[in-house]
């Protein structure tokens, strides 16, 4: 079990750059997440690691180990592909064996071995069938077994859920990070879905563009995003302009065309790349777009009263909702043309039309470099 | 498979077709500028002499309308009775679609002068249908079906008919069963229906397969000399006779160019119907 | 059932019947008693078998042309497949390639054939020697493989030579063991139609044969100009059985439906 160590990743496709000087680390034992948009190079990273394609630029390390020029069957990994790539013409037993085959294992080795990781994927009974007679679920854990039998050095998975139905998916989200921990292999895991990288990941890199935006723990990238983008990505934020002009404590002080707003100090992070770049934009620009959740903003009926305590407060009118069951979906326009999504309780049920105050608490509300350039 | 020149893979077939197809072509289009010889096939001098000929003889614009003729003609029935075989082709199960093909498929697999030789035992004078109707009483001189046109146009739809089929039902593979439920739910009887929304969408293979039946009608070679004898003179046929009998090859290769370019000029001018035809439906 | 949709259906089977006549006929002629089909029929016999055995012209030809198609197909089963690889793989939208690979199968036989017959006398290879036959079969016969395997290929889901590759296979092993066994049906049904196509070749064989050099359809071909011999019909229905016979078996290995795609390119 290594470490992956990726530095200064470049890989172009003609005039376009994929993967754009990329740093990466990745413990021993971890599941990484590379979360992102199509089109944001997470997959292109993933196939470079794995041997598919060749890097312009960049070195690429297994523990000690220079991979950078090896050719993918002599990199020692375990790979799961989106649509599974299970041999047609092979049964179950026959995929899973394969790898094994190539390292020349003792044939009574490899039934041993095969047959007990078949077991652990709950398998065990189907090694004679044919990948086109098992059910998606199925079949995924047969590619599973495939990477894991031959105790690769890492294991990629390349959005290996994408294709199962929403109920499956949920299930072997848990599934898979469950077998990963048991077997404690380092992990490159590629998603689109949030949602699935924030509950399998120990950390997530969030990119877009070829470069990662924000490397951290879940929580961290939830509560903490450090550009729009990767707010705008992760759950729902609300966005309003502003400038800064002055320090309250630990709060920043800025004014928006809604008034003066005050909200969180820049960011902490735990190990995101340009941390001092991070600290030193807050005073080079003081544009800034504030970014609040909407189950941050309280709503609350009647007229705004003046502003009066920590809170920041503004008048608004609800102009569209939607009843989801356990809370209700507002959109609340504050100022001609801006409208707020916010997250309400849905026994304070406001109607379209009404009225209303919404109230923000500073400690929730925090700010991200303005729209031009939001790269660490 | 080979990492460092793939290309190497290709080569072969590349090289064959550029050796044995191409520089023939362009050996033949040379050739037709050549001089005709008299104790040798041809003989190096450039000429217009050929074409000047081929141009000028009536003779031989009247072999050229006769096929041209017959190249129409055969095309018109491939598309009238192709049509409802491609239409039935794709909303058949998938069981019998395999059965359908090989029986649309099997007669271009067995070779052409054997199914010459089918047609002959059944149109010759003294073949099975003309022995049937003189049995029945029907025509007691009996019917003249081969060694004529009638006969060499059985013989050249017949060959030409799967390619047809084949041609229309890829289009119409592509169409929506559900487009025709809509149009009659909206009011339209089943022949509006197809008129107004199957056939227009159907265009596309109909000019494809039109120009495919076409140009290979109008250059077939066999079915004009076992069903026509030899009083239906087409245009290939006469091309080898000139080439083969008379040893004329600067004459042969003029009059096949003659003949790409009158088929050329049929291509062009069918496109440019076909154009104004799609775009006519379009608006 | 509606009036209108029993009249079709009696359309469609009699242009079925149509399309299978002659072959039908060719069968019912061989087995005839008489020389001509005639109604009522004369009877049954197998006298044209008999025929057909006895005649030498007919047996050599048939042999030759059995062995010419044999090398034709193993030469344009090589040359097609690994073109159709490096097209798929590395020349997806080079449209002008494809055109150039497929172009004999787009210009008339016949026309091929004299331009290959007066190119040959041009290099000096003359009109009747096997080489510029053999050639001629394989340059009409490769565009059949090329678009069969190339239709597997265009299918083939690359990702299954990564998951090799991936567990460690090189890319010999890999295609020996995961590439090969898939696109075999393609394979297997563009050699079947290269065969076909070589044993009924016309146009190609008649200009280029030689004395002895002669195929089976130029033999029938020289027979059936001057007289109706019902000898042919008996040649013709082995061969409608042999063809038959491969026909259906490119069927069950799934290769029937890879002609269609044929016809769209």
């Amino acid at each position: 079990m290594s470490v992956i160590a990726v530095r200064g990743l470049t890989k172009r496709f003609g005039s376009v750059v994929a993967v754009d000087d990329l740093h990466l680390d990745v413990r021993d034992g971890e599941l990484m997440a590379l979360l992102g948009p199509s089109g944001c190079g997470k997959t292109t990273t993933l196939r470079t690691i794995a041997g598919f394609e060749l890097a312009d630029a960049g070195e690429i390390h297994f523990g000690e180990h220079r991979v950078t020029e090896l050719p993918p069957e002599r990199r020692n990994i375990g790979m799961v592909f989106q649509n599974y790539a299970l041999f047609p013409h092979m049964t179950v037993y026959g995929n899973v064996a394969f790898g094994l085959q190539m390292r020349r294992e003792p044939s009574a080795s490899v039934r041993a071995r095969v047959t007990a990781t078949l077991a652990k994927v709950q398998l065990d009974g189907l090694e004679s069938r044919y990948p086109r007679q098992l059910s998606g679920g199925q079949q995924q854990r047969a590619a599973l077994a495939r990477a894991l039998v031959i105790a690769p050095d890492v294991l990629l998975l390349d959005e290996p859920l994408a294709n199962l139905d929403a109920k499956l998916r949920e299930e072997m989200r848990f599934y898979v990070r469950s077998l990963q921990q048991e077997v404690g292999i380092t992990t490159i895991y590629v998603t689109h879905d949030q949602a699935e990288a924030m509950v399998i990941a120990d950390r997530i890199a969030v990119m877009f563009n070829g470069r990662i935006h924000q490397l951290g723990p879940p929580d961290e990238i939830y509560h903490c995003p450090q550009t729009w983008r990767v707010a705008e990505f992760i759950g729902l934020t609300n966005f309003i302009d502003g400038r800064i002009v002055g320090h309250e404590g630990e709060l920043l002080v800025l004014d928006t065309a809604l008034g003066v707003f005050r909200c969180r100090g820049p960011a902490a992070r735990a190990d995101a790349r340009g941390a001092s770049a991070q600290a030193g934009s807050a005073d080079a620009k003081p544009e800034r777009l504030i970014a609040v959740r909407p189950e941050s903003i309280q709503l609350t009926g009647g007229r705004a009263s003046a502003g009066e305590g920590r809170l920041n407060r503004l008048p608004g009118v609800v102009r569209a909702r939607a009843f989801l069951g356990n809370f209700v979906d507002y959109r609340v326009e504050v100022a001609p043309g801006l409208v707020l999504r916010v997250q309400g309780d849905p026994r304070a049920a406001f109607a379209v039309g009404d009225h209303v105050e919404a109230s923000f608490d500073p400690a929730a509300m925090w700010t991200v470099p303005a729209r031009e350039e939001a790269v660490a | 498979m080979s990492r460092r020149r793939p290309w190497l893979l290709v080569a072969p077939a590349v090289a064959l077709v550029v050796v044995f197809f191409v520089l023939p072509y362009a050996n033949l289009l040379v050739m037709s500028f050549f001089t005709p010889g008299r104790t040798r096939p041809y003989d190096p001098r450039l000429t217009l002499a050929n074409y000047a000929s081929v141009l000028t003889d009536s003779f031989q614009w009247w072999i050229l309308w006769r096929t041209l003729k017959l190249g129409l003609l055969t095309t018109l029935f491939a598309l009238l009775l192709g049509y409802p075989l491609a239409y039935n082709l794709v909303r058949v199960g998938r069981r019998l679609k395999g059965i359908l093909l090989v029986l649309l498929i099997s007669p271009l697999l067995v070779g052409v002068v054997i199914r010459s030789f089918g047609w002959m035992a059944l149109l010759a004078d003294n073949g099975l249908i003309n022995s049937l109707v003189r049995y029945c009483g029907l025509a007691p001189q009996g019917l003249k079906l081969m060694y004529n046109e009638f006969g060499v146009l059985v013989g050249t739809v017949h060959i030409y008919l799967p390619f047809m089929v084949l041609s229309l039902s890829g289009t119409l593979e592509t169409i929506p069963p559900d487009l025709v439920p809509a149009a009659r739910s909206l009011g339209a009887s089943g022949a509006r229906a197809f008129w107004r929304v199957v056939f227009p969408l159907s265009l596309p293979g109909v000019f494809a397969g039109c120009l495919l039946v076409f140009v290979l009608a109008v250059s077939s070679y066999v079915i004009p000399v076992l069903l026509g004898g030899f009083k239906v003179l087409t245009t290939p046929l006469l091309v080898v006779q000139t080439a083969v009998d008379v040893h004329n090859w600067p004459g042969a290769a003029a009059q096949a160019v003659m003949l790409f370019a009158a088929s050329l000029a049929c291509i062009a001018l069918w496109v440019k119907l076909m154009n104004r035809a799609m775009r006519g439906l379009a608006g | 059932m509606s009036v209108s949709r029993t009249a079709f259906l009696t359309v469609i089977v009699l242009l079925y019947a149509f399309l299978i006549a002659p072959i039908v006929i060719v069968v019912i002629a061989s087995l005839n008693a008489g020389r001509f089909l005639v109604f009522p029929p004369d009877g049954l016999s197998f006298q044209w078998y008999v025929n057909f055995a006895r005649s030498g012209p007919f047996v050599r030809s048939f042999f030759f042309s059995l062995r010419l198609a044999a090398l034709t197909t193993a030469i344009a089963t090589v040359i097609g497949t690994t073109a159709a690889l490096y097209v798929v793989r590395h020349a997806r939208r080079n449209d002008l390639l494809r055109m150039l690979l497929v172009a004999p199968l787009q210009l008339p036989g016949i026309m091929t054939a004299l331009a290959l017959l007066i190119f040959y006398y041009a290099i000096g290879l003359g009109g009747t020697s096997y080489l510029g036959l053999l050639v001629g079969h394989v340059l009409v016969c490769t565009p059949y493989v090329f678009l069969t395997v190339s239709a597997v290929l265009y299918n083939f889901d690359h990702s299954l030579e990564e998951a090799a590759r991936s567990l460690g296979a090189g890319r010999v092993t890999t295609f020996r063991r995961v590439t090969l066994p898939i696109i075999k049906s393609g394979i297997v049904s563009g050699a079947v139609l290269a065969f076909i196509t070589s044993f009924d070749q016309f146009p190609i064989s008649l200009l280029l044969s030689g004395v002895g050099t002669t195929t089976l359809p130029i033999q029938i071909f020289d027979y059936l100009r001057f007289s109706f011999d019902p000898t042919v019909a008996a040649v013709g229905t082995i061969n409608i059985l042999i063809t038959l016979g491969v026909v259906i078996l490119t069927e069950r290995l799934g290769g029937l439906e890879s002609l269609t795609w044929g016809s769209r390119h």
